[in-house]
């Protein structure tokens, strides 16, 4: 309450704010204009029986089961994100590019993503129109309507990442976050009437008000279970050697910390995992063979099915899919021979290991122990829904599982940069009153 | 080794540096108000651009 006092009283930071919010509320509403020349119910059928397409449907805001304008939302940056991060492990020069501190190989990096955002959001919406356009998609399948629709969503994709880009470098926060936020955050309420009425209405009254307790504490905890794995770390101490002071005099040793996040990947691992499994499912879609047997096991709206309790063998593979990411991600993503690098640069140290590979296998047996721990706590909240859907038929929920991690995480990352502002923006405000800064 | 890798894996979760009670309840607050009022106002907005929608199209 403090901080968003703060932020009102500051005119710069809340003219900002506004700007934030008006730019959200015009990508929202553009989520609901229909695209022209498509069916738009064509893909909710589809979505309903796959969880793992359910997933890209709450991250484009029901774009993709509407069929909109903003169909592709903005999956196509956060791909194209991730593939690139990959991709500067094969190639140095990327990865130089990618960890370069200077401003314009970040402004390098910018172009590089949104522009491979862009285009992978044009070679989707061209294999959506043409590879679904057949099966009924389009209303008439001919190469001026598969143009026209691949135009819309490509462009529709587009002005996601411009106004993403915008609210990042121009006003405040995360923009790709915000907008996949706002997405996820719009089907709660619907998915909310949907508990409503497969768990409370028509019940008795002592039961539909235990069931809306049962609800509220279980969506609580969640919540808090979500907050602990994001701000839980592995703090290694650090010790740094003491400086020489004048003739004789030499400084005491500074002790500090090296943080090691619970969850590095955060919800990549699950991305991936999820990814790859509906990845055979949507090829066989396309070939118009979405029903064959093996492939329920990859099914995720088959797990934990009383009437095929065999396909719920899926969710191990699933469990074993977000390990392996996991670690995936761990090994490409962090460098410990970098970090013991630049420990042993700066006179660092971890008290009892020798600098240099030492420190380095140490931090990487440390990132790798703490990761599974981390791992271990995403595997339960993405399986939390799969769970509940086969016991209640309650599938697609965005209010569980990756959607909710990212949801918590955005906000709070949100809450600590705003208070951050608002911090630095009182400060000057002191320094200004102070007369510390000469106004010519 | 299996033995040896379990308490080593305790070991990891021993020395985890948890945030606080009080803190978790207030980020757990925080993060359900905010996604709470956050999806109420995308409800109307969506119920009005619908709205609008529809007389259009």
């Amino acid at each position: 309450m403090k901080t968003l006092k703060a932020i009102w009283k500051d005119k710069d930071l809340r003219k900002k704010c506004l700007l934030v919010l008006l730019i959200l509320v015009i990508c929202r509403l553009l989520c609901s204009v229909p695209t022209p020349g498509v069916s738009s119910d064509y893909f909710s059928e589809m979505i309903e029986s796959n969880a793992a397409l359910g997933f890209l449907d709450m991250a484009t805001g029901g774009g993709m089961s509407s069929l909109s304008i903003m169909a592709l939302g903005v999956t196509p940056y956060i791909t194209a994100s991730i593939i690139i991060q990959l991709l500067g492990v094969i190639f140095p020069s990327l990865h130089e590019l990618q960890t370069s501190p200077d401003k314009d190989s970040k402004r390098k990096m910018k172009w590089i993503t949104c522009g491979s955002g862009i285009g992978l959001a044009f070679v989707e919406a061209l294999a959506m129109s043409i590879g679904f356009g057949r099966q009924g998609m389009l209303q008439s399948y001919t190469w001026y309507y598969v143009l026209l629709v691949t135009v819309i969503w490509t462009l529709g994709a587009a002005f996601l990442i411009a106004m993403g880009e915008l609210i990042t470098d121009k006003l405040v926060g995360n923009g790709i976050s915000l907008i996949l936020t706002i997405n996820i955050l719009a089907s709660f309420p619907n998915d909310m009437r949907n508990v409503f009425d497969v768990l409370v209405s028509g019940q008795r009254i002592a039961y539909a008000v235990l069931a809306v307790v049962g609800i509220a504490t279980f969506l609580a905890l969640l919540f808090a279970f979500i907050v602990l794995l994001n701000e839980t770390t592995r703090n290694i101490p650090i010790t740094y050697a003491g400086k020489l002071k004048g003739a004789s005099a030499i400084s005491e040793n500074r002790k500090s910390e090296l943080p090691i996040k619970l969850c590095p990947g955060s919800v990549i691992p699950i991305i991936f995992a999820s990814s790859l499994l509906s990845f055979p499912i949507l090829i066989a879609s396309f070939m118009g063979q979405s029903d064959v047997a093996w492939m329920r096991v990859l099914n995720s709206s088959y797990w934990f099915n009383a009437s095929y309790p065999v396909y719920t063998l899926g969710v191990l593979i699933y469990i074993a899919l977000i390990f392996g990411f996991t670690y995936f991600y761990i090994d490409i993503a962090m460098s410990p021979y970098e970090i013991a690098d630049n420990l042993k640069k700066s006179g660092g140290a971890v008290p009892g290991i020798r600098p240099g590979k030492p420190t380095s296998d140490y931090l990487s047996h440390q990132i790798h122990m703490v990761s599974l721990i981390g791992a271990a706590g995403m595997a339960i909240i993405a399986v939390i829904p799969y769970v509940i859907g086969g016991f209640t038929g309650l599938s697609n929920l965005s209010i569980l599982g990756t959607s909710l991690i990212i949801v918590v995480s955005v906000i709070l990352e949100t809450k600590e940069l705003l208070e951050s502002k608002v911090k630095g923006s009182l400060y000057m405000d002191q320094m200004k009153k102070g007369g510390l800064f000469y106004h010519g | 080794m299996v033995k040896k890798w379990w308490k080593e894996l305790s070991g990891t979760f021993h020395a985890l540096t948890f945030p606080t009670v009080s803190d978790t309840a207030k980020m757990t607050g925080i993060s359900i108000a905010a996604a709470a009022i956050t999806a109420c106002c995308l409800a109307l907005i969506d119920a009005g651009a619908e709205e609008v929608i529809s007389l259009i199209f």
